[in-house]
Formats: C-alpha cells, sequence, structure tokens
C-alpha cells in the first residue's frame, strides 16, 4: 500500500490534506487491492498536487485505472468553481475529447463470414497510422463549421443519420467553441486528418457483445447477446495536440499573471473568468467537436464498408452512444445540499450521468446514460450505466479503460508482435496495423485488467455493468 | 551522440547529452524524429526538403518546446521527416535550417504520433561540463 494514504472503504481511498503542502481537498482514489499493487508514487502526488489549485471543489478524485500522466493523473477528475476556480490543459491532456463509440448491427459473428477480408477493407476505408491523410478535402469554412456544430456537421455533410447526434454527450457539441482562438497552424493540421484514426492506443474493434448483465439497460441501449458492434476510440488528431500545446504556452504565462501557486508546472491553469481561461476553453471545445464529427466520419466510413460486404442499409447500424474521456465542461452539480455550475475536468474518465440528468437523450433518461469503456487490444471492452451514487460522489464520472502498466519499451522486450498475433488469433481475434511494433506496445500484458477496473466502479457504484463484448478484428492506429 | 530512452510508463522520456546547447537542441530534434517515424541513423541520406525556423522565447525550456513543437508542426504538415538540422542558439533566440525527405510510409510508418512536448517534464542539467536534457514525448 502506498504510504499515507487512508482507507476510506473496500474500494475507497484518501490522500488526506497535508501529503503534499497547499492541499485545498482531498484526494479520493477509487482502487482495489489487486490494482494498489500498480500504483505509480509519481500518479498519487500528481492527484495531490491537483488538490492544490485554486478553486477547486470537494475531492481532487482518481478513476481505479490512474497512472502517471501530464499534470493531472490519468483518470483524474476535478471540478472547479466558476467564481474562483480555474481551467487547466493539464485536466484535459493533448488529445482533446479523446474518446469512445460504440455502433450496433443487425450481424451475429457467423454472419462475419470472412473476418481478415472485412478488416482490410475496414482499413483501406479508414486512415490508420503515423502519417495518414484523409480523403476528405476541407475548406477553412468547412473546417470552422466542424468546430462549432460537431457531430451535426458531419450528418448535415451526408456522414451520417440524425438519429446519431442525440445519442452522443453534449448531442455531439459542445457549446462556446470558438473557431478563433484555435491557431491558424490547429487548423493547418486539421484540415487534412478529419476521419483519420490516428496511431497509439486508438483503434476500431469489431467486437460481440459476449455477455448481458442488465437486460432491461442492454435494451434500452439497443444491445443483445450475439450482436456484433463495432467500437472506434480516437480523438481531435493533430488539431486537438496543436491546440494544446498552443495554449499551454498562454496558460504558463497566465500563471504569473495572475499570481497563481502552483506544486507543478504541468497544471499551468488560468480563472475561468479570464481571457486566457476563456481563450483556452474556446479552443478545447472546437477541438472536442472537431474529435466528435470525426469519429462520425469514421463511423460513416466504417457503415459503409459493411453495407457493401454484408448489404445493410446505414439505418439498421445505430449508434449505440458516444462518450468523451479527455474533456473540460460547465456542469450542475449538488454541492453540500446547493445546485451549483462548475467546471469539471475529466481526464482520462467518461462521464457516467445517472437516472433523470437533462443532458441525456430522453431515451436514456430512466436508465443512466451509457457508458463506454474501452479494453486493451484482445481484451473485454464494456458497457456500463451511470448512477445517482455517481452524481454524489464524482460529479458523475468514471473510469475510462484499462490503463497502462507496462512502458512501450517494456512491452516490446517482453513479447514481440509477431506473438502477440499469434496468440490473439489462437483466441479468434484478427489484428491488422501498420507495423508489428504497433502490435506488442499495445500488447493485452501492458495494460492493468480492465475487467478489474470495471469491476471496481461497479461494485462502488459509480457507473454499472450493463454488458461485456470481446473483441473479433482490431485495427490499431 | 544517440539518445537514450528512460523509463516511462504512458509516455517517451529521453535523454540527450550535448557539448553545447546548440548539441541538445539539435540531438533532441534527432530523437523527435527517431521517436516519431523509427529513424535509424543508417536511414539519414540526402535530405532534398528545407525548412527554415526563427524564433525568440523567453528562457531556454521555452526555446527548446517551441522549437521541438515547431519541428512536429512542420514535419506533419509538410509531410516530411527531418534527417538534419542545423541550429543555432544565442540566449534567448533560435535559428534553424531543417533538412529532410518526403515521409514515405513503407520506409517511416514505424513510430509513434508524438502529441505534443511536455514543457515541465524537460530538464536541462549541466554535469561535468555536459549539458543533460531530459525531455517527454506525449504519446
Amino acid at each position: 500500500m502506498q504510504e499515507g494514504l487512508v482507507r476510506l472503504g473496500s474500494l475507497v481511498w484518501e490522500v488526506p490534506i497535508g501529503f503534499v503542502p497547499g492541499m485545498r481537498v482531498p484526494g479520493r482514489i477509487y482502487l482495489s487491492e489487486a490494482l494498489m499493487s500498480s500504483l505509480e508514487d509519481g500518479a498519487v502526488r500528481q492527484l495531490a498536487n491537483v488538490a492544490t489549485m485554486p478553486g477547486i471543489v470537494s475531492h481532487a478524485l482518481a478513476m481505479p485505472d490512474i497512472h502517471w500522466g501530464y499534470g493531472f493523473p490519468i483518470g483524474g477528475v476535478a471540478a472547479f468553481s466558476m467564481e474562483d476556480g480555474v481551467i487547466s490543459p493539464g485536466g484535459v491532456g493533448f488529445d482533446i475529447n479523446c474518446g469512445v463509440r460504440l455502433m450496433g448491427t443487425p450481424l451475429v459473428r457467423k454472419d462475419l463470414g470472412d473476418v481478415r477480408g472485412l478488416l482490410e477493407e475496414l482499413y483501406r476505408a479508414v486512415p490508420t497510422g503515423v502519417g495518414a491523410k484523409s480523403s476528405l478535402r476541407l475548406s477553412g469554412q468547412a473546417l470552422d463549421a466542424m468546430m462549432v456544430q460537431g457531430s451535426s456537421w458531419a450528418e448535415q455533410e451526408g456522414y451520417g443519420l440524425p438519429a446519431d447526434i442525440r445519442r452522443c454527450e453534449d448531442a455531439g457539441a459542445m457549446a462556446g467553441a470558438d473557431p478563433a482562438a484555435v491557431s491558424q497552424k490547429a487548423k493547418q493540421r486539421g484540415m487534412p486528418q478529419a476521419g483519420t484514426l490516428g496511431a497509439g492506443n486508438h483503434f476500431l474493434e469489431v467486437q460481440e457483445v459476449k455477455e448481458v448483465y442488465d437486460p432491461a439497460a442492454a435494451a434500452a441501449f439497443g444491445v443483445r447477446e450475439g450482436q456484433v458492434c463495432v467500437m472506434v476510440h480516437c480523438g481531435s488528431r493533430g488539431l486537438g495536440h496543436q491546440v494544446c500545446t498552443d495554449h499551454l504556452l498562454t496558460l504558463e504565462r497566465a500563471v504569473k499573471k495572475y499570481q497563481i501557486a502552483l506544486s507543478d508546472r504541468q497544471l499551468a491553469c488560468a480563472p475561468l473568468s479570464s481571457p486566457e481561461g476563456k481563450a483556452y476553453y474556446g479552443a478545447m471545445a472546437a477541438a472536442a467537436n472537431y474529435a466528435w464529427a470525426n469519429r462520425q466520419l469514421i463511423m460513416h466510413n466504417t457503415r459503409d464498408v459493411l453495407r457493401r460486404l454484408y448489404h445493410i442499409p446505414h439505418e439498421e447500424m445505430p449508434l449505440i452512444y458516444d462518450v468523451a474521456h479527455n474533456v473540460a465542461k460547465m456542469e450542475e452539480h449538488e454541492v453540500e445540499g446547493h445546485r451549483v455550475r462548475l467546471c469539471v475536468h475529466r481526464k482520462g474518465a467518461t462521464r457516467a450521468f445517472g437516472p433523470g440528468r437533462e443532458e441525456v437523450a430522453a431515451e436514456f433518461r430512466e436508465t443512466g446514460q451509457p457508458v463506454i469503456i474501452p479494453g486493451s487490444m484482445g481484451t473485454s471492452s464494456f458497457l456500463l450505466k451511470g448512477t445517482a451514487h455517481a452524481m454524489a460522489a464524482t460529479f458523475g464520472s468514471t473510469c475510462h479503460g484499462a490503463g497502462r502498466l507496462l512502458s512501450r519499451t517494456a512491452a516490446k522486450k517482453e513479447i514481440s508482435g509477431r506473438e502477440v498475433t499469434e496468440s490473439l488469433a489462437r483466441n479468434g481475434i484478427v489484428v491488422k496495423a501498420p507495423h508489428p511494433g504497433a502490435i506488442a506496445e499495445e500488447a493485452p500484458a501492458a495494460y492493468k485488467s480492465s475487467a478489474e477496473v470495471v469491476r471496481v466502479v461497479h461494485e462502488s457504484g459509480i457507473s454499472l455493468l450493463v454488458a461485456r463484448l470481446e473483441p473479433i478484428g482490431v485495427i490499431k492506429g | 551522440m544517440p539518445y537514450e530512452e528512460l523509463p516511462h510508463t504512458a509516455d517517451i522520456r529521453v535523454r540527450v547529452i550535448g557539448a553545447t546547447h546548440r548539441e541538445i537542441f539539435r540531438e533532441a530534434a534527432q530523437a523527435l524524429m527517431a521517436v516519431m517515424y523509427g529513424l535509424q541513423s543508417s536511414q539519414q541520406t540526402i535530405s532534398p526538403v528545407r525548412h527554415e525556423v526563427h524564433l525568440t522565447e523567453e528562457d531556454t525550456g521555452l526555446l527548446l518546446h517551441s522549437f521541438l513543437s515547431e519541428v512536429i508542426f512542420l514535419s506533419e504538415t509538410s509531410g516530411t521527416v527531418f534527417t538534419a538540422f542545423e541550429v543555432n542558439v544565442l540566449e534567448d533566440q533560435l535559428d534553424a535550417v531543417l533538412l529532410g525527405v518526403p515521409f514515405d510510409p513503407d520506409v517511416h510508418g514505424m513510430g509513434h504520433e508524438v502529441k505534443g512536448v511536455s514543457l515541465s517534464g524537460m530538464r536541462i542539467l549541466n554535469k561535468e561540463g555536459q549539458n543533460v536534457l531530459e525531455i517527454l514525448f506525449d504519446i
């Protein structure tokens, strides 16, 4: 166990005030004993540093997939008061609105036939890997519209169905996006990349719903056992990366200007009410909307492939949901008996709003919003639902994935890409990637168990299991 | 001297050593390209594409951060893999010439997409007359 942590319950630990100097609130980590063994000192310290930031409310929170990140730990959640709080790119990450979407199909596994052939077709349709460019040619005006309207822009351009939009967090577009706060450099990077998957841990996966835990919620989400689904994991590409790079420098200067005492330079921030804070928010929202449109374009191209190969109309491949897991958003939450507006940062964490929240599409208001937790390559992914307990305990937030365990170098030393491919093939999983190194680095052994991470959030009630999905074919970025 | 990769779970942390700031800037840019495109030293051949970079920042750390961020931007938007760097650093000012080759997915597709350069993960130390730089690439 980490020295200095206080156990509050079987799956909840406190980082007490005083763990690092200047903490304004305690930290709180959701973690099992099994996951405690891989908890890094640096990640706990990062969480404690978040608790020193001005205007932080209630707790600095960490989900069970916590690991060392940039600024906030990955798996970190923090809410800031609109009056005296701050906004920080370190609480969002370089890949703004990195997120996941899950699409259903009317197919079952045996309908797929040649999975390798299917993956080759999908790989051709979705540009993947370092240096991949889109076939879509965007004008500056179209890019601006994409950054304001997000998923709706793509749908109106013919890359989707009207029903897709309400099945995205925030209907696929955050309010307050300001393309003018996005640099020309960011726009230049974003223009040729719309509809591309990217590299690293991003993926497109063909999956099968293997087990349903909550039939009522699964029915509400449109998911059934044996169903083939497609999961897409990617973000805002070079546009989002450049927004982060640009505004980090601005906010670095803002820290001096507003005399903000920080225990870590990575937490560069500005008051929410300041011009610098507002500019970052506007640019971040624009990048987030780009990411939603990006996932919409990828899903459209995926639908086209499935339509061609299996003769299914797009309308029979509904979007189940789309969630962001790197974003800062203005939300209303109950704090000490009062409903207050806060800026909630989720860095490698997923919104998990419970029943009754008006932000969630009407068809999910009774169940709570769908929460999509991707597994690492070759392992289970999960569909969960948001809960009232999450609203009370974690600002409506839960985990985002498995969380890395081994460095990429260590993973490659331990196992080769070919061995991973062969091992997955023995389990009936086909993998396609730009090069074998990309497979080795993302090997299942390099990640914590997604099942254990999800068990912790389920048992602690901050989201509840609905279904488990297993991979059939994976395209790695 | 080639860069050395240091342990880091999620991202890529590297160390480069140079006698002068100019050298560590150049070595850091080489390391960045090696990470992004999986370059081996034997792949550094004739470099027909040329870009110039001129920057002014408040301090050496910010200057290096801006330089490497510019290298990422130019590489991505011009589709160039830079293989040679002529760098001049004078206090808060940098002038550089970047030489490279067009991106070829068959040759350069083995690397990582670097999302950004960590400003605070950067440390420049002076050890026994050598500049030692540690830097974190977010991937």
